[in-house]
C-alpha cells in the first residue's frame, strides 16, 4: 500500500514534469536570457585604455568596449580584474582607486566603491564581505592592506593591515588566501585571514608568489616565479602544496635555476602554466614537473591563461600599445583554432 | 605721501637718466654677443628661425606654447602646462636637443627636455634650427634643436623691464630683467615666476582639471668683461625650481606630484688673436627630478646628475672667405637615482669644421667623433651647400649622419638597463629654397631622415628592457611665410608655418603616435600707432594613439584661435598693456589622451620698460 501510493506520486509527478516539459517544447519561448553577455567569454584588458571584451561561446557574437558602450563611460585604468559574486561583478581598477559593480550577464553599472581603497588589485567573497587586496602606495611597503567591503552598502567598512605587495585573493572555508607577489618590490608570503575573526596568519612559499588554487585533495597549490635575474638575487620557481590543516608546504616543485613560469591555471584536474611563452600541463597529482610542453606560442606577448572545456586561452599584448588578441587553443591537438581582437593589454579571461 | 611723491621723483628722474644716458651712448657701436656661435657660424645651410620679444611677450611662458604656436613642431602635452614632449619633423622626444647657451641641457636620464619645465621669459631669443646637428650639438640633434640664448650687450646703457600677467586659472606670470653694461662690463639679470591654480572646466563636460596645478620659478644671470681688446670673459648662469601636480583622469586617482631642480653654469673665455679665434669653455650642469606618487607623503623616487663640460674651439681663418675649426671637447657625468646605482659617464668628443664662402657659393662641411667606454659612438659628419641664385632667391642643400646616445635609464636602470646599446642614428638629407623681398619672406625644405636602431623598451619575459630596435623613415616638408606691409601709421604682419609630416615604422609601415600629418600656425598682427591687435591660431592634424593606427583610438584635429589686443603708452611707449582671449572659440580638444585642454580663457599684461 504504501508502496503503491510513493508509485502514485512519482507517476502524477513525473506526468507533471512531462506535461510542463512537453508544453514547453510547443512554445516559441527561448530560455530566459540573463542579459547580452551571458553564455560567453569575458576578456579584461588593462589598457590604457581598459576594456572589456565579450566572445560568446559560440563564437558568433564579439564586441569589444563592452563597459563603455553599456554605461557611456571608461572602467578607468588599469583594469587589473574582475571578481564575480552571484549577478554581479567587480571591475578593479587600480590605479584609479576603485571597483565599479555591474550586473555580470548586462554589464549594466549597479554601483560603484570610490573610497577607502588604494591601488586596489583582487577581490575574493565570504560572508556577504568583499575581501580586496590592496597595494596603498606603491614606494610605501608598509601601508599594504586587505579592505573588506560591505556587500550590502558597498562600502569599505574595514581595512586589515597585511605585508607588501598583496595579489590574489581565494576564499575558502572561511579564511582568505592571499598571495604577496610584492607589489613593486618581490615577497614570498601567503596571508591566511580568518574572517570571523580577522586574524592573520601567513604562510612562507617561495618568492614571487602569483596564481593560486584549491585542489582536489584539499590542498592549497601556489605558483612562485622565483625572483628575476635582475634583482641581483635570482631564486628559483616553484610550485608549492600546501596543507591547510596545519598551514603548512607540504611539496614543492622547484623549476631548474634561471626559469620563470608564469600564469597558472587549474581546470579539471590538471595545472596548467606558461614558460618561456610555451603552455605545459601537469596532473595535480603528479610530482615530477613535465619536461615537455603541449603549445608553443611563439614570438607572442602572453599576458594572460586560463583553460576551460577543453581550450586554452591565451591573450597577446602584442607591443603594449595596440589591441590585443585572445587566441584559442584546443587543449588536445595543441592548434590555435581561433583569434580574437580584444582591448589594449587584455590580461584576463573569463567564463561567464 | 610726502615720501610717496618723493619716491615718484626718484623713480622718474633715474627713467628720464636712463634715457638719456642711452641716447648718449648710442653714439658708441652697440656689441651684441652670443654663447652659441655656430647658429651664426654653421647653420648658413639649414633652416634657422629666431623668436624674439615681440613675440615671447604675446607668449605664455612655457616653452612648449612659444614654440607650439610659432614654429612646426608638434607637442604632446599631458593637460596644461603638464609633462609635454615635442616631436620635431616626424621624430620622437629624445630627437630633439635642448640647447641653452651652446650646450646640450637634455636629460641625462631620459634622454629628452619637458618643454613645460623652461621658461622662456628668461632668455632674450629662442632660435629653432631644423635638422639634424649632432656634430654641432650633439646626442639628439636628429629631427632638429631649439636654442635658449642670452646675449650679452655693450655699451647699451641701463635697461630695466617689469612684467606681469596676470589671467584666468589664478595664473602668474612675473618677473623683472635688468641690464647694464658699460664698454667693458655687461651684466644681465632675469628672474621670473610663474604659478596657476590651472583648475580649469573641461569644455562640453562637467569635469574640471583636478590636481593641476604648478609653479615654476627662475634666475638667470649673466655677465661679460672685456679684459682687453682681445681678450673677453663671460658667466652664464641659470637656475630652475619647478613643481607640478600631475592632474588626474579619474577623480579617484591617487594625486601626484613632480619637483625639478636644474641649474646650469659656464664660463667662457673668448680670444680673438689675429687669424685665430679661440673659446674655452667650461661647464657645470645639475638635473635633479623628484615624484611623489602620493602628494600628501614624503615618499618619493629621485633621479640626480651632475656633469662637468669642458670644451676647447680654435677657429682659424684659411684665407679671407674660409676658416678651419677645431673642437675638442670633454663631458663628465655622475648621475644616480633610486633606481640607477651610481654611475659615471665620461665622453670625449673631436670634431673638424671647415666652410668656405666663394661669391654666391657658399658650403660647410663637419665631422665629429666621440670616444666613449659605454657603447661604441658612430663617426658623425655633415656636408652644406648654399647657393644664392640672386638677390631674393637661395637653394640649400644639406646631408648629415646623427645621433641620439642611450641614456642613464637605458643603459644603467637596475636590472633592466642593457649596456650592449648603441646609439640611435639618422640619415638625413634636405633641400631647402629662400625666397625673400623687403615684406615678403618664404621657406620651403623638404626633408628626409632615416633613422635606425630606435631605442624601444621591450619586455623579456617578465622584464622590460631597452633594445636598439626600431627602423623609421620620417619625410615631409615644412614652410614658413612672413609677409609685412605698412601703410603710413598702419602696419600689418602675417607669420605662419606649415608642416607636412610623413613618419612610418619600417616593420608596420604605420604612422607613429602621436606624429599629426598636418601641423599649421599663424599669426596675423595689426598695428596701427600705440595700439596692435592680432589674431594667433594652431591647427594640429589627428594623430594615432595606438601603434596599430587603429582609427578608433584616434585623436581628432584641432584648431585653437587666441586674439590679443595691445597699447603702448607713456611718452617712449614704454609700458604696453596687453589682453588676450584665448581658445576664443571653445574647442574641445586634447593634445594626449583624455588630457582635455581649457576651454576659452583670458589673460592680462603689462611690461613696463625703464
Amino acid at each position: 500500500m504504501k508502496n503503491l501510493f510513493k508509485f502514485l506520486t512519482f507517476s502524477l509527478l513525473l506526468a507533471l514534469i512531462t506535461t510542463s516539459c512537453s508544453s514547453d517544447d510547443d512554445s516559441v519561448n527561448p530560455p530566459v536570457s540573463l542579459g547580452d553577455y551571458q553564455n560567453g567569454i569575458i576578456v579584461s584588458a588593462e589598457g590604457g585604455p581598459a576594456s572589456i571584451s565579450y566572445i560568446s561561446n559560440d563564437f558568433s557574437v564579439t564586441e569589444n568596449n563592452v563597459y563603455e558602450n553599456v554605461n557611456g563611460e571608461a572602467p578607468g585604468v588599469y583594469l587589473q580584474s574582475v571578481g564575480f559574486n552571484g549577478n554581479l561583478g567587480y571591475i578593479i581598477s587600480d590605479n584609479v582607486n576603485t571597483i565599479n559593480i555591474v550586473n555580470r550577464y548586462t554589464f549594466e553599472k549597479e554601483d560603484a566603491i570610490t573610497t577607502g581603497l588604494q591601488t586596489p588589485r583582487y577581490i575574493g567573497f565570504a560572508n556577504g564581505k568583499g575581501y580586496v587586496s590592496n597595494w596603498g602606495d606603491g614606494v610605501d611597503d608598509s601601508d599594504d592592506f586587505i579592505a573588506v567591503v560591505d556587500l550590502s552598502t558597498n562600502s569599505v567598512e574595514t581595512t586589515i593591515p597585511i605585508g607588501e605587495g598583496p595579489e590574489r585573493v581565494l576564499v575558502h572555508n572561511g579564511n582568505v588566501y592571499v598571495s604577496h607577489k610584492g607589489g613593486w618590490g618581490n615577497n614570498n608570503i601567503i596571508s591566511v585571514i580568518d574572517v570571523s575573526t580577522n586574524a592573520v596568519a601567513t604562510i612562507t612559499v617561495g618568492d614571487v608568489p602569483d596564481e593560486l588554487f584549491i585542489n582536489n585533495a584539499g590542498e592549497l597549490v601556489v605558483l612562485s616565479e622565483g625572483k628575476a635575474a635582475w634583482t641581483g638575487d635570482e631564486t628559483v620557481a616553484s610550485i608549492s602544496k600546501i596543507d591547510l590543516s596545519t598551514n603548512t608546504v607540504s611539496e614543492s616543485l622547484t623549476f631548474a635555476n634561471g626559469a620563470h613560469p608564469s600564469q597558472m591555471a587549474f581546470d579539471n584536474g590538471t595545472i596548467y602554466y606558461v614558460l618561456n611563452n610555451e603552455v605545459y600541463e601537469m596532473p595535480e597529482t603528479v610530482n615530477d614537473l613535465p619536461t615537455s610542453s603541449i603549445i608553443n606560442l611563439g614570438s607572442i606577448n602572453t599576458y594572460g591563461l586560463a583553460v576551460n572545456n577543453g581550450n586554452v586561452y591565451v591573450t597577446d599584448a602584442k607591443d603594449f600599445a595596440s589591441q590585443g588578441d585572445l587566441l584559442i587553443y584546443d587543449i588536445n591537438t595543441g592548434e590555435l583554432t581561433n583569434t580574437f581582437e580584444v582591448g589594449i593589454n587584455a590580461s584576463k579571461v573569463y567564463f561567464n | 605721501m610726502k615720501q610717496f611723491a618723493f619716491y615718484i621723483l626718484v623713480l622718474f628722474n633715474t627713467v628720464v637718466w636712463s634715457q638719456e644716458r642711452l641716447d648718449s651712448l648710442q653714439l658708441l657701436d652697440e656689441v651684441v654677443l652670443k654663447a652659441d656661435i655656430y647658429l651664426k657660424t654653421f647653420s648658413n645651410t639649414q633652416s634657422v628661425s629666431v623668436l624674439k620679444d615681440s613675440v615671447m611677450t604675446r607668449s605664455a611662458s612655457s616653452l612648449t606654447n612659444l614654440l607650439n604656436y610659432n614654429s612646426g613642431i608638434y607637442f604632446k602635452e599631458n593637460g596644461l602646462g603638464m609633462v609635454s614632449s615635442p616631436s620635431f619633423r616626424g621624430t620622437t622626444a629624445q630627437q630633439t636637443a635642448v640647447i641653452w647657451n651652446g650646450i646640450n641641457i637634455n636629460s641625462q636620464f631620459n634622454g629628452q627636455t619637458d618643454f613645460n619645465t623652461i621658461n622662456i621669459r628668461n632668455f632674450d631669443d629662442v632660435s629653432v634650427r631644423s635638422g639634424g646637428g649632432s656634430v654641432l650639438y650633439g646626442s639628439g640633434a636628429i629631427g632638429g634643436s631649439i636654442h635658449l640664448n642670452n646675449e650679452l650687450e655693450f655699451n647699451s646703457g641701463f635697461e630695466n623691464t617689469i612684467y606681469a600677467n596676470y589671467g584666468s586659472f589664478n595664473t602668474w606670470d612675473v618677473g623683472y630683467t635688468s641690464r647694464f653694461s658699460t664698454n667693458k662690463f655687461s651684466v644681465d639679470i632675469a628672474l621670473s615666476r610663474t604659478q596657476s591654480d590651472n583648475d580649469y572646466d573641461y569644455v562640453d563636460s562637467d569635469k574640471k582639471n583636478l590636481n593641476g596645478s604648478f609653479y615654476n620659478q627662475s634666475l638667470a644671470a649673466n655677465f661679460g668683461y672685456k679684459i682687453n681688446s682681445k681678450n673677453i670673459l663671460k658667466l652664464y648662469s641659470y637656475v630652475f625650481d619647478g613643481e607640478r601636480n600631475f592632474s588626474l583622469i579619474f577623480s579617484t586617482e591617487t594625486p601626484a606630484k613632480y619637483q625639478d631642480l636644474n641649474s646650469r653654469t659656464m664660463l667662457e673665455w673668448l680670444g680673438n688673436y689675429g687669424r685665430f679665434t679661440s673659446t674655452l669653455k667650461v661647464a657645470y650642469l645639475t638635473e635633479q627630478y623628484k615624484y611623489f606618487p602620493n602628494i600628501d607623503k614624503d615618499i618619493h623616487t629621485f633621479g640626480e646628475a651632475k656633469t662637468l663640460i669642458g670644451k676647447y674651439n680654435l677657429d682659424y681663418k684659411l684665407f679671407k672667405n674660409a676658416s678651419l675649426q677645431s673642437v675638442i671637447d670633454v663631458t663628465h657625468t655622475i648621475g644616480e637615482g633610486s633606481s640607477i646605482g651610481k654611475t659615471n659617464r665620461t665622453i670625449t668628443g673631436f670634431s673638424l669644421l671647415f666652410k668656405q664662402q666663394l661669391k654666391n657659393f657658399l658650403y660647410e662641411a663637419t665631422l665629429r667623433q666621440e670616444i666613449t667606454n659605454n657603447y661604441d659612438s658612430p663617426l658623425l659628419y655633415s656636408l652644406g651647400i648654399k647657393y644664392k641664385l640672386n638677390k631674393h632667391y637661395s637653394i640649400l642643400v644639406n646631408g648629415s649622419k646623427n645621433f641620439r646616445i642611450p641614456t642613464y635609464n637605458d643603459l644603467y636602470w637596475e636590472g633592466s638597463g642593457n649596456t650592449n646599446l648603441i646609439p640611435e642614428t639618422s640619415y638625413q638629407v634636405e633641400l631647402g629654397q629662400v625666397l625673400s623681398f623687403n615684406n615678403f619672406s618664404l621657406k620651403a625644405t623638404g626633408f628626409y631622415n632615416d633613422i635606425t636602431d630606435m631605442i624601444r623598451w621591450l619586455p623579456t619575459g617578465s622584464l622590460w628592457q631597452p633594445i636598439n630596435t626600431d627602423h623609421v623613415v620620417t619625410y615631409g616638408l615644412e614652410s614658413q611665410l612672413d609677409i609685412n606691409v605698412s601703410l603710413q601709421s598702419h602696419k600689418l604682419s602675417f607669420g605662419g608655418n606649415y608642416t607636412y609630416t610623413v613618419s612610418e615604422n619600417q616593420d608596420t609601415n604605420k604612422q607613429l603616435i602621436y606624429v599629426p600629418k598636418h601641423k599649421g600656425s599663424a599669426m596675423f598682427n595689426y598695428q596701427y600707432k600705440r595700439a596692435s591687435l592680432y589674431y594667433q591660431v594652431l591647427f594640429v592634424g589627428d594623430v594615432f594613439t595606438l601603434s596599430d593606427n587603429n582609427p578608433k583610438y584616434m585623436l581628432d584635429a584641432y584648431t585653437v584661435s587666441n586674439v590679443g589686443f595691445e597699447y603702448a603708452l607713456g611718452k617712449e611707449q614704454q609700458y604696453v598693456l596687453g589682453a588676450q582671449a584665448k581658445n576664443v572659440f571653445n574647442e574641445d580638444y586634447q593634445s594626449v589622451a583624455n588630457r582635455f585642454m581649457p576651454g576659452i580663457h583670458y589673460n592680462f599684461y603689462l611690461n613696463f620698460n625703464f
